[in-house]
Protein backbone atom coordinates (compact mmCIF):
# COMPACT_ATOMS: atom_id res chain seq x y z
CA UNK A 1 0.00 0.00 0.00
CA UNK A 2 0.59 3.55 -0.58
CA UNK A 3 -0.76 6.21 1.65
CA UNK A 4 0.01 9.63 2.73
CA UNK A 5 -1.07 11.54 5.64
CA UNK A 6 -3.83 13.87 4.98
CA UNK A 7 -2.66 17.07 6.55
CA UNK A 8 0.25 17.23 3.82
CA UNK A 9 -1.35 20.84 3.39
CA UNK A 10 -2.31 23.43 5.88
CA UNK A 11 -5.09 24.94 3.99
CA UNK A 12 -7.98 21.87 2.71
CA UNK A 13 -10.59 21.96 5.28
CA UNK A 14 -13.16 19.59 3.99
CA UNK A 15 -12.58 15.01 4.43
CA UNK A 16 -14.16 15.49 0.37
CA UNK A 17 -11.32 18.00 -0.52
CA UNK A 18 -8.88 16.22 1.04
CA UNK A 19 -9.26 12.55 0.19
CA UNK A 20 -10.74 13.26 -3.54
CA UNK A 21 -7.16 14.80 -4.26
CA UNK A 22 -5.42 12.01 -2.58
CA UNK A 23 -7.29 9.65 -4.64
CA UNK A 24 -6.88 11.38 -7.71
CA UNK A 25 -3.12 10.91 -7.10
CA UNK A 26 -3.39 7.33 -7.13
CA UNK A 27 -2.70 6.61 -3.24
CA UNK A 28 -4.89 3.83 -2.11
CA UNK A 29 -4.28 4.67 1.86
CA UNK A 30 -4.56 7.42 3.93
CA UNK A 31 -3.16 8.50 7.46
CA UNK A 32 -5.96 10.42 8.78
CA UNK A 33 -4.57 13.30 10.72
CA UNK A 34 -6.94 15.92 9.92
CA UNK A 35 -7.73 18.46 12.73
CA UNK A 36 -4.37 17.04 14.53
CA UNK A 37 -3.79 20.44 16.64
CA UNK A 38 -5.68 21.61 19.02
CA UNK A 39 -8.89 20.00 20.83
CA UNK A 40 -11.36 19.05 18.13
CA UNK A 41 -13.39 16.48 19.28
CA UNK A 42 -15.41 14.51 16.56
CA UNK A 43 -18.72 14.51 16.86
CA UNK A 44 -20.13 10.95 16.30
CA UNK A 45 -21.80 12.50 12.60
CA UNK A 46 -19.06 14.11 11.92
CA UNK A 47 -17.44 10.63 12.15
CA UNK A 48 -19.50 9.12 9.96
CA UNK A 49 -19.00 11.54 7.41
CA UNK A 50 -15.49 10.65 7.36
CA UNK A 51 -16.03 6.87 7.15
CA UNK A 52 -18.30 7.77 3.87
CA UNK A 53 -15.95 9.58 2.44
CA UNK A 54 -13.29 7.24 2.74
CA UNK A 55 -15.73 4.77 1.52
CA UNK A 56 -16.40 6.98 -1.81
CA UNK A 57 -12.97 6.84 -2.81
CA UNK A 58 -12.05 3.11 -1.86
CA UNK A 59 -9.34 4.60 0.61
CA UNK A 60 -7.68 2.67 3.13
CA UNK A 61 -7.19 4.49 6.66
CA UNK A 62 -3.83 2.92 7.44
CA UNK A 63 -3.82 4.69 10.96
CA UNK A 64 -5.24 7.56 12.54
CA UNK A 65 -3.19 10.44 14.24
CA UNK A 66 -4.52 11.66 17.59
CA UNK A 67 -4.56 15.49 17.88
CA UNK A 68 -1.63 17.29 20.08
CA UNK A 69 -4.07 19.42 22.05
CA UNK A 70 -3.81 22.79 23.85
CA UNK A 71 -5.71 21.76 26.98
CA UNK A 72 -6.99 18.03 26.76
CA UNK A 73 -3.81 16.49 27.70
CA UNK A 74 -4.20 13.04 28.78
CA UNK A 75 -0.88 13.35 30.89
CA UNK A 76 -1.87 16.37 32.94
CA UNK A 77 -1.78 16.73 36.52
CA UNK A 78 -4.96 18.73 36.31
CA UNK A 79 -7.37 15.85 36.73
CA UNK A 80 -10.30 17.54 34.74
CA UNK A 81 -8.30 18.36 31.84
CA UNK A 82 -6.17 14.54 32.11
CA UNK A 83 -9.86 12.98 31.91
CA UNK A 84 -10.49 15.51 28.84
CA UNK A 85 -6.87 13.94 27.07
CA UNK A 86 -8.10 10.68 27.14
CA UNK A 87 -11.59 11.56 26.01
CA UNK A 88 -9.75 12.97 23.36
CA UNK A 89 -7.17 9.94 22.70
CA UNK A 90 -11.04 7.74 22.72
CA UNK A 91 -12.35 9.75 20.41
CA UNK A 92 -9.79 9.43 17.45
CA UNK A 93 -9.89 5.41 18.85
CA UNK A 94 -14.06 5.49 18.10
CA UNK A 95 -12.85 7.27 14.61
CA UNK A 96 -10.27 4.84 13.87
CA UNK A 97 -12.79 1.95 14.74
CA UNK A 98 -15.43 3.28 12.38
CA UNK A 99 -12.56 3.33 9.92
CA UNK A 100 -11.48 -0.08 10.31
CA UNK A 101 -8.02 1.69 10.85
CA UNK A 102 -5.90 -0.67 13.37
CA UNK A 103 -4.23 1.92 14.80
CA UNK A 104 -3.79 5.65 16.50
CA UNK A 105 -0.99 7.25 16.53
CA UNK A 106 0.10 9.54 19.61
CA UNK A 107 2.56 11.69 21.10
CA UNK A 108 3.97 11.57 24.43
CA UNK A 109 4.98 14.98 26.75
CA UNK A 110 7.93 16.39 25.63
CA UNK A 111 10.36 16.57 28.09
CA UNK A 112 9.14 12.63 29.49
CA UNK A 113 7.89 13.73 33.12
CA UNK A 114 9.77 12.50 36.41
CA UNK A 115 7.09 11.70 37.71
CA UNK A 116 5.31 9.60 36.10
CA UNK A 117 2.05 9.83 38.21
CA UNK A 118 -0.19 11.51 35.69
CA UNK A 119 0.98 10.27 32.38
CA UNK A 120 -0.05 6.41 33.63
CA UNK A 121 -3.16 7.56 34.58
CA UNK A 122 -4.58 8.75 31.61
CA UNK A 123 -3.27 6.20 29.61
CA UNK A 124 -3.79 3.44 32.21
CA UNK A 125 -7.54 4.99 31.93
CA UNK A 126 -7.54 5.47 27.86
CA UNK A 127 -6.64 1.96 27.70
CA UNK A 128 -9.46 0.80 30.42
CA UNK A 129 -11.79 1.93 28.48
CA UNK A 130 -10.71 1.63 24.87
CA UNK A 131 -9.63 -1.86 25.12
CA UNK A 132 -12.94 -2.77 23.51
CA UNK A 133 -12.80 -0.83 20.54
CA UNK A 134 -10.32 -3.02 18.98
CA UNK A 135 -7.82 -0.23 18.48
CA UNK A 136 -4.27 -0.44 19.14
CA UNK A 137 -2.39 2.77 20.85
CA UNK A 138 1.14 3.46 19.13
CA UNK A 139 3.39 5.62 20.63
CA UNK A 140 5.49 7.66 18.47
CA UNK A 141 9.10 8.55 18.36
CA UNK A 142 8.76 12.21 18.29
CA UNK A 143 10.83 15.12 17.43
CA UNK A 144 12.75 15.17 21.16
CA UNK A 145 10.02 12.82 23.61
CA UNK A 146 10.69 9.39 25.16
CA UNK A 147 8.96 6.30 24.12
CA UNK A 148 10.67 3.35 26.15
CA UNK A 149 9.48 3.87 29.36
CA UNK A 150 5.61 3.49 27.99
CA UNK A 151 6.70 0.50 26.05
CA UNK A 152 8.21 -0.83 29.33
CA UNK A 153 5.03 -0.63 31.06
CA UNK A 154 2.19 -1.47 28.46
CA UNK A 155 1.86 -5.24 26.59
CA UNK A 156 2.11 -5.16 23.04
CA UNK A 157 -1.79 -6.35 23.17
CA UNK A 158 -2.48 -2.53 24.44
CA UNK A 159 0.86 -0.51 23.12
CA UNK A 160 2.41 -0.64 20.18
CA UNK A 161 5.43 1.58 18.42
CA UNK A 162 5.12 3.90 15.27
CA UNK A 163 8.88 4.84 13.52
CA UNK A 164 8.69 8.52 12.26
CA UNK A 165 11.58 8.09 9.93
CA UNK A 166 12.68 11.38 10.01
CA UNK A 167 12.31 12.25 13.56
CA UNK A 168 14.58 9.10 14.19
CA UNK A 169 17.12 10.60 11.49
CA UNK A 170 17.00 14.12 13.00
CA UNK A 171 17.17 13.12 16.31
CA UNK A 172 20.51 10.59 15.15
CA UNK A 173 18.26 7.94 17.42
CA UNK A 174 17.23 5.92 14.64
CA UNK A 175 19.60 3.10 15.48
CA UNK A 176 18.77 2.46 19.10
CA UNK A 177 15.17 2.87 18.11
CA UNK A 178 15.88 -0.12 15.84
CA UNK A 179 17.33 -2.15 18.97
CA UNK A 180 14.72 -1.15 21.71
CA UNK A 181 11.40 -0.48 20.07
CA UNK A 182 11.02 -2.00 16.61
CA UNK A 183 9.88 -5.70 18.32
CA UNK A 184 6.83 -3.39 18.76
CA UNK A 185 6.80 -1.75 15.24
CA UNK A 186 2.75 -1.36 14.07
CA UNK A 187 3.08 1.78 11.67
CA UNK A 188 5.53 4.25 10.13
CA UNK A 189 5.53 7.38 9.45
CA UNK A 190 8.17 7.54 6.28
CA UNK A 191 9.37 10.90 5.43
CA UNK A 192 13.34 12.46 4.61
CA UNK A 193 15.20 15.40 6.01
CA UNK A 194 18.78 16.83 5.80
CA UNK A 195 19.51 15.80 9.08
CA UNK A 196 19.12 18.58 10.98
CA UNK A 197 15.51 20.01 10.45
CA UNK A 198 12.24 17.99 10.76
CA UNK A 199 11.40 18.76 7.18
CA UNK A 200 8.49 16.36 5.98
CA UNK A 201 10.54 15.17 2.94
CA UNK A 202 9.71 12.81 -0.17
CA UNK A 203 11.78 10.14 0.64
CA UNK A 204 14.96 10.01 -1.87
CA UNK A 205 14.67 13.99 -1.31
CA UNK A 206 17.01 14.20 1.49
CA UNK A 207 19.79 12.35 3.49
CA UNK A 208 18.02 9.16 5.21
CA UNK A 209 19.80 5.73 3.72
CA UNK A 210 16.79 4.07 2.15
CA UNK A 211 18.07 1.21 1.24
CA UNK A 212 19.82 0.87 5.15
CA UNK A 213 15.75 1.58 6.74
CA UNK A 214 14.09 -0.87 4.31
CA UNK A 215 16.25 -3.68 5.56
CA UNK A 216 15.60 -2.86 9.18
CA UNK A 217 12.20 -2.08 8.54
CA UNK A 218 11.86 -5.68 7.18
CA UNK A 219 13.85 -7.13 10.25
CA UNK A 220 10.62 -5.79 12.17
CA UNK A 221 8.21 -7.83 9.69
CA UNK A 222 6.92 -4.30 8.29
CA UNK A 223 4.79 -5.42 5.32
CA UNK A 224 2.24 -2.76 5.63
CA UNK A 225 3.64 -0.48 2.91
CA UNK A 226 5.13 3.36 1.69
CA UNK A 227 3.37 5.19 4.73
CA UNK A 228 4.30 8.52 3.86
CA UNK A 229 4.31 11.84 6.25
CA UNK A 230 4.94 14.55 3.91
CA UNK A 231 4.66 18.66 4.21
CA UNK A 232 3.62 20.14 1.22
CA UNK A 233 5.11 23.42 2.16
CA UNK A 234 8.81 21.45 1.88
CA UNK A 235 8.30 21.21 -1.73
CA UNK A 236 7.94 23.57 -4.52
CA UNK A 237 4.79 22.77 -6.36
CA UNK A 238 1.63 25.18 -7.27
CA UNK A 239 -0.63 23.14 -6.68
CA UNK A 240 -1.77 20.41 -4.28
CA UNK A 241 -2.35 17.80 -6.76
CA UNK A 242 0.82 18.87 -8.00
CA UNK A 243 2.45 17.89 -4.79
CA UNK A 244 0.39 14.73 -4.44
CA UNK A 245 1.45 13.74 -8.09
CA UNK A 246 5.09 14.43 -7.37
CA UNK A 247 4.61 12.47 -4.03
CA UNK A 248 3.08 9.16 -5.27
CA UNK A 249 6.19 8.13 -7.26
CA UNK A 250 8.72 7.92 -4.68
CA UNK A 251 6.04 6.17 -3.05
CA UNK A 252 6.11 3.51 -5.57
CA UNK A 253 9.83 3.54 -5.71
CA UNK A 254 9.80 3.15 -1.78
CA UNK A 255 7.08 0.70 -1.49
CA UNK A 256 9.16 -1.51 -4.46
CA UNK A 257 12.16 -1.06 -2.06
CA UNK A 258 10.32 -2.45 1.28
CA UNK A 259 9.17 -5.69 -1.00
CA UNK A 260 12.45 -6.19 -1.93
CA UNK A 261 13.91 -5.68 1.32
CA UNK A 262 10.98 -8.07 2.91
CA UNK A 263 12.11 -10.82 0.30
CA UNK A 264 15.74 -10.39 1.59
CA UNK A 265 17.18 -8.96 -1.78
CA UNK A 266 18.18 -6.25 0.03
CA UNK A 267 21.80 -6.38 2.00
CA UNK B 1 -33.51 41.40 41.03
CA UNK B 2 -30.01 40.05 40.59
CA UNK B 3 -28.21 41.50 37.01
CA UNK B 4 -25.61 38.72 36.31
CA UNK B 5 -21.94 39.44 34.61
CA UNK B 6 -20.92 37.57 31.40
CA UNK B 7 -17.43 35.95 31.71
CA UNK B 8 -16.16 36.51 28.64
CA UNK B 9 -15.28 40.43 29.36
CA UNK B 10 -10.97 39.99 28.78
CA UNK B 11 -11.70 37.94 25.39
CA UNK B 12 -11.90 34.06 24.64
CA UNK B 13 -10.97 31.36 26.69
CA UNK B 14 -7.57 30.61 25.46
CA UNK B 15 -5.94 27.52 26.38
CA UNK B 16 -3.69 28.78 28.63
CA UNK B 17 -6.76 29.78 30.56
CA UNK B 18 -8.19 28.12 33.57
CA UNK B 19 -11.86 28.14 34.72
CA UNK B 20 -10.21 29.36 38.35
CA UNK B 21 -8.60 32.02 36.33
CA UNK B 22 -11.48 33.46 35.07
CA UNK B 23 -13.72 33.04 38.12
CA UNK B 24 -11.28 33.59 41.03
CA UNK B 25 -10.93 37.92 40.04
CA UNK B 26 -14.75 38.32 39.81
CA UNK B 27 -15.21 36.60 43.24
CA UNK B 28 -12.37 38.72 44.56
CA UNK B 29 -14.06 41.41 43.47
CA UNK B 30 -17.45 40.48 44.92
CA UNK B 31 -19.19 39.03 41.82
CA UNK B 32 -21.80 35.87 42.42
CA UNK B 33 -23.81 35.77 39.59
CA UNK B 34 -22.46 35.29 36.52
CA UNK B 35 -23.63 34.34 32.87
CA UNK B 36 -21.17 31.58 31.35
CA UNK B 37 -19.61 33.06 27.99
CA UNK B 38 -16.51 30.48 27.00
CA UNK B 39 -15.74 29.70 23.78
CA UNK B 40 -18.03 31.88 21.52
CA UNK B 41 -16.00 31.24 18.69
CA UNK B 42 -15.49 28.28 16.60
CA UNK B 43 -16.81 24.77 17.33
CA UNK B 44 -15.58 23.96 20.76
CA UNK B 45 -17.64 20.75 22.11
CA UNK B 46 -17.58 20.86 25.99
CA UNK B 47 -16.41 17.19 27.40
CA UNK B 48 -18.00 16.35 30.82
CA UNK B 49 -14.82 16.41 32.69
CA UNK B 50 -14.99 20.22 31.17
CA UNK B 51 -18.49 20.35 32.44
CA UNK B 52 -17.36 19.09 36.11
CA UNK B 53 -14.56 21.54 36.20
CA UNK B 54 -16.37 24.82 35.71
CA UNK B 55 -18.91 23.51 38.07
CA UNK B 56 -16.83 22.69 40.62
CA UNK B 57 -15.34 26.16 40.58
CA UNK B 58 -18.67 27.59 40.44
CA UNK B 59 -19.75 26.04 43.78
CA UNK B 60 -16.56 26.67 45.39
CA UNK B 61 -17.02 30.35 45.18
CA UNK B 62 -20.38 30.46 45.76
CA UNK B 63 -21.73 31.61 42.55
CA UNK B 64 -25.02 31.31 40.85
CA UNK B 65 -25.03 30.50 36.95
CA UNK B 66 -27.99 32.59 35.42
CA UNK B 67 -27.47 30.99 31.59
CA UNK B 68 -24.93 30.37 28.93
CA UNK B 69 -23.85 31.48 25.52
CA UNK B 70 -23.38 29.39 22.50
CA UNK B 71 -20.64 30.22 20.28
CA UNK B 72 -21.88 33.70 18.74
CA UNK B 73 -19.72 32.77 15.63
CA UNK B 74 -19.61 29.24 14.13
CA UNK B 75 -17.39 27.43 13.20
CA UNK B 76 -17.50 26.19 9.52
CA UNK B 77 -18.80 22.85 10.01
CA UNK B 78 -21.36 23.37 12.83
CA UNK B 79 -23.98 25.50 12.28
CA UNK B 80 -27.25 24.81 13.16
CA UNK B 81 -29.07 27.51 10.54
CA UNK B 82 -26.97 25.23 7.84
CA UNK B 83 -28.54 23.99 4.43
CA UNK B 84 -25.88 20.96 5.11
CA UNK B 85 -27.04 18.49 7.03
CA UNK B 86 -24.37 17.16 8.44
CA UNK B 87 -23.04 20.74 8.82
CA UNK B 88 -26.86 21.36 10.78
CA UNK B 89 -26.72 18.07 12.77
CA UNK B 90 -23.30 19.31 14.25
CA UNK B 91 -24.33 22.48 14.79
CA UNK B 92 -27.23 21.27 16.72
CA UNK B 93 -25.45 18.69 19.10
CA UNK B 94 -23.08 22.24 19.78
CA UNK B 95 -25.67 23.92 20.82
CA UNK B 96 -27.37 20.96 23.01
CA UNK B 97 -24.01 20.59 24.42
CA UNK B 98 -24.47 24.41 25.44
CA UNK B 99 -27.88 23.30 27.47
CA UNK B 100 -26.01 20.23 29.14
CA UNK B 101 -23.44 22.25 30.67
CA UNK B 102 -26.69 24.68 31.66
CA UNK B 103 -28.59 21.55 33.21
CA UNK B 104 -25.04 20.82 35.18
CA UNK B 105 -24.63 24.19 36.68
CA UNK B 106 -28.31 25.06 37.04
CA UNK B 107 -28.45 27.71 34.91
CA UNK B 108 -31.98 28.82 33.15
CA UNK B 109 -31.16 30.79 29.86
CA UNK B 110 -29.23 29.28 26.58
CA UNK B 111 -27.85 32.50 24.45
CA UNK B 112 -27.32 31.81 20.66
CA UNK B 113 -27.54 34.45 17.63
CA UNK B 114 -30.70 34.41 15.47
CA UNK B 115 -29.80 33.16 11.97
CA UNK B 116 -28.59 36.43 10.21
CA UNK B 117 -29.04 37.00 7.82
CA UNK B 118 -32.24 35.24 7.01
CA UNK B 119 -32.09 33.08 4.22
CA UNK B 120 -34.46 32.39 1.48
CA UNK B 121 -35.07 28.93 2.07
CA UNK B 122 -36.10 28.57 5.34
CA UNK B 123 -37.49 25.41 5.83
CA UNK B 124 -34.04 23.74 7.54
CA UNK B 125 -33.98 26.89 9.64
CA UNK B 126 -37.62 26.00 10.90
CA UNK B 127 -36.56 22.36 11.37
CA UNK B 128 -33.63 23.51 13.37
CA UNK B 129 -35.79 25.61 15.32
CA UNK B 130 -37.87 22.41 16.59
CA UNK B 131 -35.47 20.03 17.20
CA UNK B 132 -34.07 23.04 19.67
CA UNK B 133 -36.99 23.34 21.51
CA UNK B 134 -37.45 19.76 22.03
CA UNK B 135 -34.10 19.55 23.13
CA UNK B 136 -34.50 22.72 25.44
CA UNK B 137 -37.74 20.74 26.91
CA UNK B 138 -35.52 17.96 27.84
CA UNK B 139 -32.61 19.74 29.72
CA UNK B 140 -35.28 22.47 31.01
CA UNK B 141 -33.66 25.43 29.34
CA UNK B 142 -34.92 28.41 27.47
CA UNK B 143 -33.38 29.13 24.21
CA UNK B 144 -33.28 33.33 24.28
CA UNK B 145 -32.16 34.21 20.68
CA UNK B 146 -30.50 37.80 19.91
CA UNK B 147 -31.41 39.73 17.58
CA UNK B 148 -32.13 43.66 16.92
CA UNK B 149 -34.14 42.86 13.89
CA UNK B 150 -37.58 42.87 13.68
CA UNK B 151 -37.96 40.38 10.65
CA UNK B 152 -35.46 37.87 12.18
CA UNK B 153 -37.43 37.88 15.84
CA UNK B 154 -41.02 37.82 13.90
CA UNK B 155 -39.79 34.67 11.78
CA UNK B 156 -38.32 32.57 14.65
CA UNK B 157 -40.92 33.62 17.48
CA UNK B 158 -44.10 34.03 16.33
CA UNK B 159 -43.81 30.54 14.59
CA UNK B 160 -43.34 29.01 17.95
CA UNK B 161 -45.60 29.71 21.10
CA UNK B 162 -43.62 27.71 23.66
CA UNK B 163 -42.06 29.66 26.54
CA UNK B 164 -39.03 27.08 25.43
CA UNK B 165 -37.67 29.78 22.66
CA UNK B 166 -37.51 33.41 24.00
CA UNK B 167 -36.02 36.81 23.02
CA UNK B 168 -33.07 38.13 23.89
CA UNK B 169 -32.20 42.24 23.69
CA UNK B 170 -29.20 43.61 23.32
CA UNK B 171 -29.44 47.12 24.84
CA UNK B 172 -26.11 48.73 23.36
CA UNK B 173 -27.30 47.14 19.67
CA UNK B 174 -30.61 48.03 20.26
CA UNK B 175 -29.33 51.75 21.36
CA UNK B 176 -27.46 51.82 18.07
CA UNK B 177 -30.55 51.09 15.50
CA UNK B 178 -32.95 53.12 17.65
CA UNK B 179 -35.17 50.14 17.86
CA UNK B 180 -35.44 49.24 21.58
CA UNK B 181 -38.72 50.87 22.06
CA UNK B 182 -40.16 49.03 18.80
CA UNK B 183 -38.53 45.99 19.46
CA UNK B 184 -40.50 45.92 23.12
CA UNK B 185 -43.85 46.88 21.98
CA UNK B 186 -43.88 44.22 19.71
CA UNK B 187 -41.72 41.46 21.56
CA UNK B 188 -41.52 42.16 24.67
CA UNK B 189 -43.96 39.73 26.01
CA UNK B 190 -41.27 36.73 24.77
CA UNK B 191 -38.12 38.70 26.08
CA UNK B 192 -36.00 36.55 28.66
CA UNK B 193 -32.80 38.04 29.04
CA UNK B 194 -31.44 41.67 28.52
CA UNK B 195 -27.81 41.63 27.78
CA UNK B 196 -27.10 45.09 28.95
CA UNK B 197 -24.43 47.80 28.04
CA UNK B 198 -23.87 51.01 26.92
CA UNK B 199 -23.87 52.28 23.90
CA UNK B 200 -21.51 55.74 22.62
CA UNK B 201 -24.36 56.52 20.68
CA UNK B 202 -21.56 56.25 17.37
CA UNK B 203 -20.16 52.95 17.41
CA UNK B 204 -20.33 49.35 18.46
CA UNK B 205 -19.07 49.31 21.85
CA UNK B 206 -20.32 47.35 24.92
CA UNK B 207 -19.43 49.75 27.89
CA UNK B 208 -20.76 49.53 31.50
CA UNK B 209 -24.59 50.91 32.46
CA UNK B 210 -24.59 54.77 33.38
CA UNK B 211 -21.56 55.38 31.17
CA UNK B 212 -22.90 55.64 27.47
CA UNK B 213 -26.03 57.13 26.23
CA UNK B 214 -29.00 54.90 27.37
CA UNK B 215 -31.50 56.11 29.39
CA UNK B 216 -31.15 53.66 32.29
CA UNK B 217 -34.15 54.72 33.96
CA UNK B 218 -36.53 54.86 30.85
CA UNK B 219 -35.80 51.48 29.78
CA UNK B 220 -35.76 48.95 32.73
CA UNK B 221 -39.69 50.71 33.44
CA UNK B 222 -40.07 49.71 29.54
CA UNK B 223 -38.51 46.22 30.19
CA UNK B 224 -39.97 45.61 33.37
CA UNK B 225 -43.68 47.12 32.23
CA UNK B 226 -43.78 43.57 29.39
CA UNK B 227 -41.45 41.38 30.86
CA UNK B 228 -41.04 41.34 34.65
CA UNK B 229 -39.59 38.15 34.72
CA UNK B 230 -36.63 38.63 32.08
CA UNK B 231 -32.91 37.78 33.31
CA UNK B 232 -30.36 40.74 33.00
CA UNK B 233 -26.80 39.89 32.49
CA UNK B 234 -23.74 42.87 31.94
CA UNK B 235 -22.28 42.23 28.51
CA UNK B 236 -18.71 44.54 28.64
CA UNK B 237 -15.92 44.44 26.85
CA UNK B 238 -13.10 45.71 29.11
CA UNK B 239 -11.34 46.94 26.34
CA UNK B 240 -13.82 49.78 26.41
CA UNK B 241 -12.88 50.62 29.88
CA UNK B 242 -9.08 50.64 30.06
CA UNK B 243 -8.24 53.59 31.89
CA UNK B 244 -8.10 51.04 35.26
CA UNK B 245 -6.89 47.90 36.84
CA UNK B 246 -8.78 45.11 36.31
CA UNK B 247 -9.99 45.07 39.68
CA UNK B 248 -10.87 48.88 39.74
CA UNK B 249 -12.80 47.44 36.02
CA UNK B 250 -14.63 44.36 37.84
CA UNK B 251 -15.42 46.76 41.35
CA UNK B 252 -17.15 49.17 39.10
CA UNK B 253 -18.67 45.80 36.81
CA UNK B 254 -20.77 45.10 40.82
CA UNK B 255 -21.51 48.83 41.29
CA UNK B 256 -23.37 48.83 38.00
CA UNK B 257 -24.84 45.64 38.16
CA UNK B 258 -25.94 46.50 42.17
CA UNK B 259 -27.49 50.13 40.31
CA UNK B 260 -29.23 47.85 37.56
CA UNK B 261 -30.70 46.06 40.28
CA UNK B 262 -31.58 48.92 42.41
CA UNK B 263 -33.22 50.12 39.57
CA UNK B 264 -35.33 47.29 38.38
CA UNK B 265 -36.10 47.13 42.28
CA UNK B 266 -37.36 50.81 42.68
CA UNK B 267 -35.31 51.38 44.92
CA UNK B 268 -33.55 54.55 43.24
CA UNK B 269 -35.26 56.76 40.69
Amino acid sequence: MIAINSSFHSVLASPEEVLSAIARAGFEGVLWSQMGKGDFHYLPAERKAVVKCFRKYGLCAASVHAAEPFRRLYYSENAWHREAGVELLLNRMELAAELECPVVVFHAPSPFPVDTTAIFAGLDETFRRGESLGVLLAIENGETEEVTPLLQRYPARLLGFAYDSGHGFCQGNAESLHRECFSRLVTVHLHDNDGAHDQHKMPFTGRIDWNAEAVKLAGAGWKGGALLELSEKCHDVTSHDEFLRQAYSPGVRLERLLDSAAEGQLA
Amino acid sequence: MKCSFETDYLADFHYHCTVESILAPLAAAGIRDIFWNMQGEGDFIYLKPEMDEIAHCVKAHGMDVTGLAAPHVFGPNRCCWSEDELQRQSGLCLIENRMELAERLGARLVWIPAPSPLPKKRSHVMQSLENLILAADKHNVVLAVESCIAEELSFVLDAFSTHRLAWCMQTALCALGGSAGMLLERFGGRLALVRASDATGYGLARLLPFTGCIDWPSLLANVKAVSPDAAFSLDIDVYSHLDCSQMEFLSRVRKAAEGIAELWDGKVE
